[in-house]
């Protein structure tokens, strides 16, 4: 065979190779896009946008309508993440909602919003801080943003507060976690004062940190199957919204210090992981070897992933599998039970809202699930939850003000008083999210065959309920 | 202060003869398109990346096929997508490495963007070989990660066999060494670099294949896969076979002992600084030979 016929015949082959895997890519895709054929286990409410004031109904010839104003409205967010996804659905549609009921009222007439979207890849384990800047920029710059949604990791966050004062633009962040903002509108208002924080922040969690694993020991207690949950390992993510919860070194925080003294935990072993990380071994023997009952784990990306697997796979005999749990915010989320292929049984995350608790009080969180789960066949994430509250307060402060000028909408955001999908919500004098009531964020939820399940509430705080063995 | 303990130090052994041989897998691809090529192929992470969604989207998310067949699919598509590669890009920059450089690294990103717009920057999992793990002196080791050293170690063996002992590992060695003197003694150059970067690409992908079950696939693990192999081939000395053992071993090591007797934080960082102190006494690496000016 000639060395032109070998070329013509690898060519040919290469050619009909290339072909089946681009066939099997748009099937893929397809087959990815399809909605599940699982039912929604509540029926979808009817949609019932409220009819807009200005329509009219009478048959008489009127001019054409003017064409309508628009507010835009920019989201921040890293779109290829479980959080963007979730919160560019959610405000979409609770854009199309304030459209539908005639838009927001402002002094100089009726505006319909505009969302606008830059990708920030803030969630991406090299933590592009110069991307989210850059996104932030562009939403204000090209697109013209007159406010800006989003948020999601702390280290983003804060450098993108760093504009706000010289855009002079209002920053709802609705999903970061560290206060490190809050007490910069504490020490320096006329800068900082354009954030607003829609999540509930560390130092807010910190008791739930400390009760949940109270409430895990005395569980244990009674549960002799169970692990000895006296004894504690800790893990973090080396991300800026870990240092206030776990200190650097790692256990050089008031909250570790309190659990040792102040609460008689003993942590024997305590590491900072790189957010790059996917081999565990070397963690879990060291906290085999420290014979741990409970590891919290603190993650927020891809490397929760790796994590729950190995530690589900791992051989800890001659010990019991200790209990995994921790503030980790994709662990809540519905994907994270398929992203690990099922190894995240019996995990406990907070937050926990993918599947509400039976007493919830508030009807309109359960409307919205099913609305949003209607829409989008998915259970809505945490970023959903709180990105359509902030489009909804914004709209009340935006009416209130009169005005998008950032120092009025400031005043009117700092009067919210708003019962929202998450709970009651108002803002604290530095612009964190008041905790008085109850919030979607009061409960930790464990992973049972592929449901989230809560298993402790803060409502409820000295026993956990539900609780199935790792 | 970490307290060094005996169990400590088992864990140091085991772990870190896991992680050398798996990166000894991974580097020794990396080293034979080098050898051979004479080229550095930026893209070499991305197959291994690629590797890890083709079993994900045959074994999870289209078709449910077992993960042996996906991962025998995969290593054969990869070996044909290297033959591929080498006739369509690597042959027509033969004289200009630089541009295969670029080249590759446009690709690699241009992969990169491909997998996320299909699949998000979500990381997700595919199936072990074999799940669980068992007790190793006292250490727990998983059974995908035995899997994956026992299958480097036989890789690893017959790659030095085909290299060294057989005559296509004769025909490679001598396109590498000169590839206008082997085309006159009756090797066909193009045909040897095709086979020779169709294996490279197939054993990044194999070293996906094995490694990522236990962990997780995202479209950037290519990254840190390429930089590992490109230290450990530089270290080792480019293109040789046995200094890419050597240099898995040294890096391996070091991760794994830094890792656990100072910080996971250094881990990375400690490795990178072994490369630099070995390269600062052995600017040519380990096995790699001086060259008079």
């Amino acid at each position: 065979m000639s060395r032109k016929t070998i070329s013509t015949t690898v060519i040919i082959t290469i050619i009909v190779v290339v072909v089946v895997v681009v066939a099997a890519a748009v099937y893929a895709i397809t087959a990815m896009q399809a909605p599940p054929t699982v039912p929604s286990p509540t029926p979808p409410p009817t949609a019932s946008p409220s009819p807009s004031p200005t329509a009219s109904p009478s048959p008489s010839p009127t001019p054409p309508p003017k064409p309508a104003k628009e507010l835009v409205i920019g989201l921040s967010l890293p779109l290829a993440h479980p959080s963007g996804d979730h919160a560019l659905k959610a405000a979409k549609m609770a854009a199309e909602e304030i459209n539908n009921a005639g838009g927001i009222r402002l002094e100089d007439g009726v505006y319909k919003i505009k969302l606008v979207v830059e990708d920030t890849e803030e969630m991406n384990p090299s933590i592009p801080t110069e991307k989210g800047v850059e996104a932030f920029k562009r939403l204000i710059e090209v697109d013209g943003a007159k406010i800006i949604l989003g948020g999601v990791r702390t280290d983003i966050v804060v450098a993108q507060s760093q504009l706000l004062s010289s855009y002079k633009i209002v920053f709802i962040d609705i999903e970061s976690n560290n206060p490190w903002v809050e007490m910069k509108v504490a020490q320096d208002y006329p800068h900082y004062k354009y954030y607003f924080h829609l999540f509930a922040n560390g130092s807010v969690f910190k008791p739930y940190m400390v009760l949940f694993p109270m409430a895990l020991r005395s569980f244990s207690k009674t549960h002799p199957e169970y692990p000895n949950m006296s004894r504690m390992a800790i893990l973090a993510e080396n991300a800026l919204w870990t240092v206030k919860i776990v200190g650097r070194p790692v256990g050089n925080s008031s909250y570790v210090k309190a659990l040792q003294t102040k609460f008689g935990f003993d942590i024997p072993y305590m590491d900072l992981y790189p957010t790059t990380e996917a081999d565990f071994s070397s963690y879990l023997a060291k906290a085999k070897a420290a014979g741990v009952g409970q590891i919290l784990f603190l993650f927020s990306g891809a490397p929760g992933v790796a994590f729950v697997k190995q530690w589900q796979d791992y051989d800890w005999s001659p010990y019991k599998k200790p209990i995994v749990w921790g503030p980790g915010l994709l662990g809540g989320f519905s994907w994270f039970w398929d992203q690990t292929t099922g190894k995240a049984q019996s995990s406990i995350w907070w937050p926990a809202s993918i599947r509400l608790p039976k007493d919830w009080p508030i009807q309109k969180t359960a409307e919205f699930y099913d609305r949003f789960k209607a829409k989008y066949h998915d259970t809505p994430n945490t970023a959903a939850y709180d990105i359509y509250d902030g489009m909804y307060i914004l709209k009340i402060a935006l009416e209130k003000a009169g005005t998008w000028n950032a120092d009025k909408l400031v005043k009117a955001l700092e009067q919210t008083d708003y019962e929202g999908v998450i709970g009651p919500i108002k803002f604290t004098r530095f612009h964190g999210l008041e905790f008085a009531e109850p919030k979607i964020y009061w409960y930790f939820g464990q992973w049972q065959n592929g449901k989230l399940v809560d298993v402790w509430s803060a409502g409820n705080p000295k026993v956990v309920y539900n609780l199935v063995m790792p | 202060m970490i307290e060094i303990t005996s169990t400590l130090i088992t864990v140091v052994l085991i772990y870190g003869f896991t992680e050398s041989i798996i990166l000894a897998l991974i580097s020794e691809g990396f080293s034979l398109i080098f050898g051979v090529a004479k080229v550095i192929d930026v893209a070499y992470g991305a197959w291994y990346m690629l590797m890890g969604y083709i079993i994900y989207v045959l074994s999870v998310k289209l078709l449910n096929l077992s993960v042996y067949l996906s991962t025998l699919i995969g290593a054969a598509a990869l070996f044909l997508i290297g033959i591929g590669y080498y006739y369509g890009v690597n042959r027509r920059m033969r004289e200009a490495p630089l541009d295969f450089l670029l080249a590759s690294f446009l690709l690699a990103l241009m992969l990169q963007s491909f997998i996320r717009w299909m699949f998000t920057d979500f990381s997700w999992s595919i199936p072990m070989h074999i799940g669980g793990s068992t007790s190793l002196f006292g250490v727990s080791v998983f059974n995908q990660q035995t899997l994956a050293v026992v299958t480097s170690f036989a890789l690893l063996v017959m790659l030095w066999w085909l290299i060294y002992r057989s005559k296509l590992g004769m025909a490679i060695r001598a396109v590498a060494q000169d590839p206008m003197a082997s085309l006159l003694m009756g090797v066909k150059p193009d045909s040897i670099m095709a086979y020779a970067i169709g294996l490279s690409v197939m054993l990044s992908g194999i070293a996906g294949a094995l490694v990522s079950p236990v962990e997780h696939i995202t479209p950037f693990m290519g990254w840190d896969v390429l930089t590992y192999a490109f230290a450990i081939v530089v270290l080792g000395g480019l293109g040789d076979f046995r200094g890419a053992l050597l240099a898995s071993f040294i890096i391996g090591y070091v991760e794994v002992a830094v890792l656990n007797f100072v910080s996971p934080l250094l881990a990375g960082a400690a490795s990178m600084i072994a490369v630099v102190l070995v390269l600062w006494f052995r600017p040519q690496g380990i096995f790699g030979r001086s060259r008079e000016v």
